[in-house]
């Protein structure tokens, strides 16, 4: 394999990619790639020419400039497990709380350098939770949520009759389970 | 009754030695404590870090104590802290309302906010939310809405040409009443060069 700097109009997209970027995701990845640069490469099968790994840093990078890419040749159905196992082979790692915790501490420089794009990716990514940790001197432990700025919102207030409920009930739950949305009832 | 929240002293603590740790290193600490109580919470952080002004302030009267309407007194341009410490019963947003105007430095302010789930949320917070409208009590929406509306109102600072450095809340306090920090910077601090 090795490493290029590639127009991202020459890199095809997969149409085996299985791969959704939603909006909140690509928020949060443009943030990042703009605080602290490229830390990563995307990957490309020069074998069959289609993008393997990097789509939406492809997305993101069109009309600005070269992007990094790891060039490497394989066949379409090594391709294919390359595309079916990348994501989910990282999200099989563990977390060691102990080295989080201590990459953490060190972040109290980072946290405050970074505030404002952690803020971002939070609200990007709908409310993230800092997950920092303290203990008092009796050793109870308290976290530390981010408070996030809020999307746009919208308000509607249902009034029904308790005995009509049944008649919305349905759609309510259907609306309710919208990422996003804040579903509560009350009863008078 | 009497109106007082001294069930989690030690959540209090935990946050305020936070934002003293990230933010009052290196610098001397300048605090305005505005509801001062007993004073045992900054007792106990004024033996743990170099504060070199401490101005405990209180409505209600006390032996060594100014009675003054610390509200008022943030609306008052010239104050002069870096650490503002708002531990009311009730809800903090008049004097956070009060100070916002006023910041010409980096600022913590660190607040405390009981809501009640079938209290009345209060105006400021439903129009921060964009609800033009008072709700019914009855609805019990209070402690739903609490959330959201501490979000809506810290994030009314950027509205003042101040920026959200840090804003976080504890988590794991014994109640319901919110304990939640702010780190803020005027904006115009970065069109220096």
């Amino acid at each position: 394999m090795r490493l290029e700097w590639r127009d991202p109009e020459e890199l095809a997209d997969n149409p085996a990619n299985w791969r959704v970027h939603p909006a909140p995701q690509m928020v949060a990845l443009d943030a990042t790639i703009q605080d602290v640069g490229w830390a990563g490469a995307l990957l490309y099968n020069e074998l069959t020419g289609r993008l393997i790994d990097g789509k939406a840093r492809k997305d993101l990078s069109r009309g600005k400039g070269k992007v990094p890419v790891l060039i490497g040749s394989w066949t379409e159905e090594q391709e294919r497990k390359i595309l079916a196992t990348l994501d989910p082979l990282g999200t099989m790692a563990e977390v060691d709380p102990g080295a989080l915790s201590a990459l953490l501490q060190d972040g109290a420089a980072i946290e405050a350098s970074l505030g404002n794009l952690l803020n971002e990716l939070a609200a990007a990514t709908g409310g993230m939770e800092a997950p920092s940790e303290a203990s008092d001197s009796s050793g109870t432990k308290f976290r530390f949520s981010r408070l996030d700025p809020l999307p746009a919102m919208t308000w509607v207030l249902i009034g029904i009759d308790t005995a009509r409920f049944g008649v919305i009930a349905q759609a309510v739950e259907g609306i309710a389970a919208v990422p996003g949305v804040v579903c509560e009832m009350g009863r008078k | 009754m009497k109106q007082t929240d001294n069930g989690n002293e030690e959540a209090k603590l935990t946050l305020r030695r936070r934002f003293l740790d990230l933010y009052h290193r290196d610098s001397p600490i300048h605090v305005i404590d505005c509801c001062q109580g007993n004073g045992v919470m900054w007792k106990t952080l004024r033996a743990e870090y170099p504060v070199a002004t401490y101005w405990g302030l209180d409505m209600k009267p006390k032996a060594g104590r100014m009675k003054v309407d610390s509200a008022r007194l943030l609306a008052t341009p010239g104050w002069v802290a870096n650490l503002i410490d708002i531990d009311t019963y009730g809800n903090p947003w008049t004097h956070w309302e009060a100070l916002l105007p006023n910041v010409s430095g980096p600022l913590t302010v660190i607040m405390t906010w009981g809501q009640l789930a079938f209290s009345p949320v209060e105006g400021g917070s439903l129009r921060s939310l964009g609800i033009g409208f008072d709700l019914p009590t009855s609805l019990g929406f209070g402690r739903s809405l609490c959330p959201l509306a501490m979000r809506a109102r810290v994030y009314e600072a950027e509205l003042r040409g101040l920026r959200v450095v840090d804003a976080v809340k504890v988590e794991g306090a014994r109640g319901i009443t919110h304990y939640f920090g702010v780190r803020l910077e005027p904006k115009w601090r970065e069109e220096q060069p």
